[in-house]
């Protein structure tokens, strides 16, 4: 029994150090050149009873949260007969995940300059999905009879602490990411 | 700070030696994990059913279909868990598949809580809440990965040798023969996490010049207790980053010696209540203490209506969990 323990201790752990290596080598590699591309995990860890494994455990997840730099996160907004929509919660928990959501599907316009978006036209065409599907429970929420909706992504943008040190004001500022239009129809049944 | 046995041995299971903390194991550390976690968990899933239907149906901003659209199947989420149930012909429709684990999740939490079948409602939680954060992928975030990692503890550490439903339903609490084994490996877990969290942070210039704190402190919708701005002209915000890379780079050692173990643990308690108070990332940070505590601060503990044992002269007023170890 012992023995059995000590072999999934080790194991576990071995998996949790593994993966974390292997994401901070690549963290370090895009700090030092931002187009570097990612170096994969061992083919064992790649393998279904390991990707299994490491889901079921929480072993798969790595600890760099707020690492490298800290993301800038950014609002959906939408415009839509003339009324301001945002997608959010009633609970601060919800906000959060919309942010979340707002940030995972927005993450490939965000790369340094020079760099190209690492989309495939499928990922960009799911992307797209996901933010008309946003924009429809928009449109429905707001029971609105204007057919067209405005989807806006803006970065939320703080004086940063230098610029503050400098004399620069506090000042939240939105700079406009993405736009999307949309212009929805209703079918007959 | 060296001390002989400060604490008596439990009554209700066998002291245990772990690899790290030389000295007998206050059993009770085990049931603090399982209450806490189950609670954090139980409010985690509280706190998000004002928006259910926003998150999880088909009246949702993304719909249950189109996010399982980008799943890597490697879980179930509720809407492939329909589609097999389908295939079984059984005649199950998404709302009643989201139905059931609504109602699944909080039970097996309760029943983990109050340690009644403890493993089975462990290994259903888990499973649960797996199922809930694999259907909303896309809005996963932090707190969804360490409670499933606390989850998995749940399942293979004996939670509910004490302090439990189970226990009083037994008459006798289970022997603990591998308790020192199991608190070395949430230790190690522990440690591996923190350490290359804080490797993560010290690449970036920014956690070294302050400026990822104030930017965290200032993105949209976290919570803040009150503005820190007026710190802005202070080394405050150089002055918490390379504490955080430090606190967290320096926990496998910090936290291994009795000397510096209080100090650590007083200082990440710090840094967690600080996350939760200013960035408002509050069941991440109420997890992270709790794990925490469970693995640094209650083992040390004396057993529950037992004064510890007089300390020698020179320990008296120390820390108490100074002189372990």
């Amino acid at each position: 029994m012992k023995k059995l323990l000590y072999l999934l201790m080790g194991g576990h752990l071995a998996y949790v150090l593994v993966v974390n290596l292997y994401a901070s080598y690549n963290l370090w590699r895009t700090a030092q050149q931002p187009t570097a591309v990612d170096v994969p995990l061992p083919r064992l860890l790649l393998s279904p009873p390991a990707r299994y494994y490491g889901r079921l455990t929480g072993a798969e997840h790595g600890y760099g949260f707020f690492g490298l730099n800290v993301r800038s996160n950014g609002t959906l907004l939408a415009d839509c007969g003339g009324r301001k929509l945002e997608p959010t919660g009633r609970s601060f928990e919800t906000s959060l995940r919309m942010i979340t959501l707002a940030n995972t599907v927005t993450d490939d316009w965000l790369t340094p300059t020079g760099v190209a978006p690492p989309r495939t036209a499928l990922r960009a065409d799911y992307q797209a999905l996901v933010l008309r599907n946003v924009a429809l429970t928009l449109h429905q929420q707001a029971g609105s009879p204007d057919t067209a909706l405005v989807l806006h992504y803006n970065i939320l943008s703080f004086p940063s602490l230098a610029e503050v040190r400098r004399g620069k004001a506090g000042v939240y500022t939105q700079r406009p990411l993405l736009t999307a239009r949309y212009t929805f129809r209703r079918h007959a049944n | 700070m060296q001390t002989d046995v400060l604490v008596p041995a439990p009554t209700q299971a066998r002291p245990a030696k772990a690899p790290v903390a030389g000295g007998p194991l206050n059993a009770a550390w085990l049931a603090f994990l399982r209450v806490n976690v189950a609670s954090i968990a139980l409010l985690h899933f509280w706190a998000i059913q004002p928006d259910f239907d926003l998150l999880f149906s088909y009246h949702g901003y993304v719909y249950p279909d189109i996010l399982d659209a980008s799943h890597d199947r490697f879980f179930w989420t509720l809407t492939s868990l329909q589609q097999a149930l389908a295939s079984l012909r059984l005649p199950v429709s998404y709302e009643g598949v989201l139905t059931a684990a609504r109602w699944a999740y909080p039970a097996c939490l309760l029943l983990l809580g109050a340690g009644l079948l403890t493993r089975a409602a462990a290994v259903g939680a888990l499973l649960l809440q797996l199922l809930f954060v694999q259907s909303i992928h896309l809005y996963q975030y932090g707190a969804d990965a360490f409670t499933t990692i606390a989850l998995f503890y749940c399942c293979v550490l004996p939670v509910g040798s004490s302090y439990s439903l189970d226990v009083a339903w037994r008459g006798r609490s289970a022997a603990l023969t591998h308790q020192g084994l199991f608190l070395f490996w949430l230790r190690a877990h522990l440690s591996l996490a923190y350490f290359f969290s804080g490797v993560d942070k010290v690449v970036g210039d920014t956690w070294r010049n302050g400026e990822a704190i104030w930017k965290a402190l200032h993105s949209h919708a976290y919570f803040s207790l009150f503005s820190l701005d007026f710190l802005a002209p202070t080394p405050f915000f150089w002055l918490a980053g390379w504490a955080t890379i430090l606190l967290e780079i320096g926990y496998p050692l910090g936290m291994s010696y009795a000397r510096s173990r209080p100090w650590w643990l007083l200082g990440l308690l710090g840094m967690h209540l600080f996350i939760g108070l200013f960035m408002g990332l509050f069941f991440f940070s109420a997890l992270m203490i709790v794990l925490n505590l469970a693995a640094y601060y209650v083992p040390s503990l004396p057993p529950a209506g037992q004064a510890p044992a007089r300390a020698s002269e020179p320990e008296r007023g120390a820390i108490y969990i100074a002189t372990r170890q």
